[in-house]
């Protein structure tokens, strides 16, 4: 009888902690893991600061043909999330050079933020699939996910993940994934894997209690949410 | 036949004798020179650290070729030394002032430096007071850039493509 009245207890107890954890606290080291996100101003310094305009051997005294002043203006219009501008100077570049893969990635890239998947998604199939970069890929999966296109998302996270081991960010996306398609073996094991090297991540920490309470392992989950609480 | 041969053998003798005297004398009188084509040789194949083996002791001599300056600037960029590129360059605008390239590369030591007001002022200075340079501006626009200016840069894409006076 006791046992019988506390397995109804601690479902309740265990439904009323996630509720409450889904309104409290968002802190996680891990974000932006929803949406496409302008890495533009943070990553700007790096991305244009590429070595082969560095002054090698008279290069810097050599001609910076237009096409090369204008791909660089096109990036700092997106910086500055002034995305019509710089899709429209990215389309002056394509028109220019067609075969600088990298400008139609990054002209993808700039429409993604710009909220315009499907024109990303179509300036993206103009690129052979062997050039497109990787970040650019998790980018496409996450528009696959989006579109709830879990099938094509997969192998994009996946294939990433294979050669960035070490990016949490993207395996969260996975986990969480997989969480939707009810692989919840598969889920937990991501988001074991994340916990590994963010044993801290709260946020993180009670998505994987939520996911572990959707596989009907409530004393886990259970367990899980009082680390958070301590 | 006996004395033909003997007196090829001779100037055969006569000649790898001048050749390894003149070398030697080269060496010894003009050891500036030695270094310089060593470090020309270097430099040519991109292998910039050994090239700055050979250059830095010419900059002890009272070597006057502006083209070890040149080569050790852009040599000490491309291997990282941002600290010796920049007084290499500031010795090389003293002695050449009108450098352009001199001061764009000296600009661009400086923001490599973190420096960015330093290299934005001495590019807005060369843009004001010399020919209006497209290479200089384009540098401008980059280092705007680079320290967050983005507004201020696209004005100066803006000017490189002629799209803004």
């Amino acid at each position: 009888m006791k046992l019988c009245i506390d397995k109804p207890l601690r479902i309740g107890f265990a439904a009323a902690l996630l509720i409450f954890t889904l309104i409290i606290s968002d802190v996680s080291l891990i974000n932006g893991s929803e949406n496409a996100v302008n890495p533009a101003p943070q990553k700007m310094f790096s991305s244009m600061r590429t070595k082969g305009s560095i002054p090698e051997t008279g290069n810097i005294t050599g001609e910076i043909p237009d096409w090369m002043a204008r791909w660089e203006l096109a990036k700092v219009l997106s910086y500055v999330k002034k995305y019509d501008e710089s899709v429209a100077e990215y389309r002056k570049v394509i028109q220019e050079k067609p075969a600088i893969h990298k400008v139609r990635i990054e002209l993808a890239n700039v429409l993604f933020w710009w909220g315009k998947p499907d024109e990303a998604l179509i300036e993206l199939k103009r690129v052979p699939n062997d050039a497109i970069d990787e970040k650019t890929k998790v980018l496409l999966a996450d528009f696959y996910i989006s579109q709830k296109n879990y099938k094509k998302a997969e192998p994009l996270y996946t294939g990433y993940l294979e050669k960035h081991p070490e990016d949490d960010r993207v395996r969260l996306r996975l986990a969480e994934m997989l969480s939707w398609l009810k692989r919840y073996d598969e889920s937990l094991a991501e988001y074991k894997t994340i916990l590994k090297s963010r044993p801290d991540d709260i946020q993180v920490r009670r998505k994987y209690a939520f996911v572990l309470s959707w596989a009907g392992r409530y004393p886990e989950a259970i367990k899980e949410l009082r680390k958070t609480l301590k | 036949m006996e004395r033909y041969l003997m007196r090829r053998f001779f100037f055969i003798i006569f000649f790898v004798s001048v050749a390894f005297l003149t070398t030697a004398a080269y060496h010894v009188f003009k050891p500036q020179w030695v270094l310089f084509r060593k470090g020309e040789n270097h430099f040519l194949k991109k292998e910039y650290s050994k090239a700055i083996t050979y250059y830095e002791p010419l900059t002890n001599f009272d070597f006057k070729k502006p083209e070890v300056l040149r080569h050790l600037g852009i040599s000490y960029i491309v291997t990282g030394h941002y600290d010796k590129a920049s007084s290499v360059y500031e010795k090389l605008i003293k002695i050449q002032p009108e450098n352009q390239e001199a001061v764009i590369k000296l600009a661009y030591v400086y923001a490599e430096q973190g420096q960015f007001n330093t290299a934005i002022d001495l590019l807005k200075l060369l843009l004001e007071t010399g020919p209006d340079t497209r290479l200089a501006r384009i540098y401008l626009a980059r280092i705007l850039t680079w320290s967050g200016q983005f507004e201020d840069a696209i004005n100066e894409y803006r000017k490189v493509l002629g799209e803004k006076k």
